[in-house]
């Protein structure tokens, strides 16, 4: 079978959740950058909980969102993904991210779990020549990027995967789904750069990015959505994942 | 109806020193088996760097060494990826030629392009332009094979004028096919006069509207060469005596097959591109799947369980119009070997004596 992540988390450090989603929550306006690269593999299964398959090759998502409206005013939102499998489902597993918005942020940690913390500037800004992605933090830039000269494509050409992120829930550590719907009204492609990539900051320290795919961005409308389960990042997922409100799987 | 068993040649972890030998010793034994019984087909999938779901990157050897251990068997390459950066045109020409003369004559020749980008990615292919290369090389082999000497100016390879040489056995040239997984591949399929080998387990209203569209473009196709006018589909085949224990082994199978496809990186998940609009195999054994702890939904019309309920199964099929069912015998081994073999006897032995083919028949009364 499937090799599994080496990560074996305790709750030590993680986000505490005090409640779970349980409402949707639909954003509009909503545009979606991502840049997606592969990573070296060692590193990136160590990176993953026991509960998590890696892909082959492991690879890794860094997607920035903006809201210009929201229930909690605009926001944009920057996230590095490690991509895996919850038995066969597709999964971003989260690493790290951040938010220019506070109230967004303690939202996103407290109902889902993200490890999204505060940062100076997060932003995502289509310019003529092609769409930029910004994140400072502490003074310094931790991510620059732009996708060049992005041309259309299909919105059904696009693949968004649910988040899966590490948080502790009722004292234990736990996998939280953040799933999402959404709507795609235009879609774009074009070549990914990296002016800064700084992968420690984003939560992902021993990662080692090698080949850069083509980045995609989107407008349309987004909708967080409620909770629907969570798994034990510690046993496999076909045995320890938990449907909210009801007793783990035997 | 006919019959065939299709390998991807999965082999499970932990890897020991014997464990490939032993996974390709086994195919090899059931191809044996398959021919004594008279199933008509084996084929063999061209994958490369598939952890576990697929160690089949020379096909054309394994398939060979089937060759030369049967009698009557066709051997069919499913498939060759015509991209260039994987296969050059010229090399799928030249090794499906020996593999018809060596197998004299029992070579089919499946084409595609990949739907991974694990394989795509790991040759620095563009998965934009795969259609684009197929359409190019499927129509350049077989005046690769038919004419004496040969030159291509193309878009994605040229050569000079050069005698691509052996000639296969087969006249005008082997049997063509192309993989079928994207919806609309097998309309591409049709406006080439080629077969179309179905790779996903659509269920049989679906399956039957893909075969009469088919049908209609073949009416007025513009052929590659030899026109192929088959469709094939795949399924799952365990049989057993006690239906619920074909069944549940049949489930084990799918599943275990299932989990493995899930594993892999496929294009359209990474790579987003209107070239590939199908995850392949995935969707069908999990499309019912709504959590990770949730068990995988089976496919609708697998073979698995006892002798009648398969006959039932492989009716239904029969009546979409689809002219032969390749199976997929195990996945990571995860069903034994012998009963890999018992369930092959027990299906040729119970079930294919309800869909005999002439050749069949034939067989039949020449082993009376």
């Amino acid at each position: 079978m499937p090799i599994y992540g080496g990560y074996k988390p305790t709750s030590e450090g993680l986000i505490e959740i005090s409640e779970l989603a349980v409402d949707r929550v639909e954003v509009e306006a909503a545009q979606t950058a991502t840049f997606t690269f592969e990573v070296l593999s060692l590193a990136a299964i160590d990176a993953l909980p026991a509960a998590l398959h890696p892909p082959f090759p492991t690879y890794c998502s860094l997607v920035v969102r903006r809201h210009d409206d929201s229930p909690f005013g605009a926001f944009t939102t920057a996230e590095l993904r490690l991509h895996a499998r919850a038995t066969n489902h597709y999964v971003g597993y989260s690493l790290g991210g951040f938010t220019d918005n506070e109230a967004a942020g303690a939202w996103l940690r407290d109902a889902y779990g993200a490890p999204i913390q505060l940062a100076e500037t997060v932003s995502l800004i289509r310019r003529h020549y092609g769409v930029e992605a910004n994140v400072a933090k502490g003074g310094r830039s931790v991510l620059e990027a732009v996708i060049e000269t992005p041309g259309f494509i299909s919105g059904a050409d696009v693949l968004y995967v649910q988040n899966s992120n590490l948080a502790s829930l009722a004292g234990a550590p736990a996998l939280i789904a953040e799933e999402f719907e959404y709507a795609i009204k235009e879609a774009r492609r074009g070549t990914a750069r990296f002016t800064t990539l700084d992968l420690p900051a984003f939560g992902a320290p021993t990662l080692t990015r090698s080949t850069l795919l083509p980045a995609t961005w989107t407008a349309g409308t987004w909708t967080y959505m409620p909770v629907r389960f969570t798994i034990d990042p510690n046993r496999p997922a076909m045995a320890g994942t938990r449907k909210v409100g009801q007793p783990a799987a035997a | 109806m006919k019959f065939g068993i299709f390998y991807e040649i999965s082999v499970p972890r932990p890897w020991g020193p014997e464990t490939e030998r032993q996974v390709y010793a086994n195919c090899i034994e059931q191809c044996v088996l398959a021919d004594q019984l008279g199933f008509d087909h084996v084929w063999a999938v061209e994958h490369h760097f598939l952890e576990e779901y697929s160690h089949c990157s020379a096909p054309e050897i394994f398939l060979a060494t089937v060759a030369a251990k049967t009698e009557r068997i066709r051997v069919g390459h499913g498939i060759n990826v015509c991209v260039p950066e994987i296969n050059h045109p010229i090399r799928i020409a030249e090794r499906s030629a020996v593999l018809d003369l060596v197998s004299n004559g029992r070579l089919d020749v499946g084409t595609g392009r990949s739907a991974t980008w694990t394989e795509l990615g790991g040759f620095r292919a563009n998965p934009d332009l795969t259609k684009a290369t197929w359409a190019e090389i499927v129509r350049a082999l077989p005046k690769m094979w038919m004419n004496e000497r040969y030159a291509h100016d193309g878009v994605c390879f040229s050569m000079p004028e050069r005698a691509v040489l052996p000639k296969p056995y087969q006249k005008p040239h082997p049997p063509m096919w192309v993989a079928v997984t994207s919806p609309g591949t097998e309309i591409d399929a049709a406006e080439a006069g080629i077969g179309a080998l179905g790779l996903t387990f659509n269920d049989f209203a679906e399956q039957e509207r893909r075969v009469k569209a088919y049908r209609k473009v073949l009416a007025n196709c513009d052929p590659v060469g030899a026109i192929n006018d088959q469709v094939a589909t795949v399924n799952f085949l365990f049989c057993h005596e006690d239906a619920k224990i074909g069944q549940a082994t049949g489930l084990r199978l799918a599943g275990t097959f299932g989990y493995a496809a899930a594993q892999l990186v496929s294009a359209r998940e990474v790579y987003a591109s209107p070239s590939y609009a199908s995850f392949g195999l995935l969707p069908q054994v999990r499309r019912a799947s709504a959590a990770p702890g949730d068990a995988p939904a089976p496919p609708p019309g697998m073979a698995v369980g006892d002798p009648k309920h398969i006959i039932e199964v492989l009716r239904g099929w029969e009546s979409t119009g689809v002219d032969c069912v390749n199976f997929l015998l195990n996945a990571l081994e995860t069903v034994p070997q012998a009963e890999v073999l018992d369930s092959l006897r027990l299906f040729a032995k119970e079930v294919m004596p309800h869909f005999k083919t002439d050749a069949r028949a034939k067989s039949a009364v020449a082993a009376e």
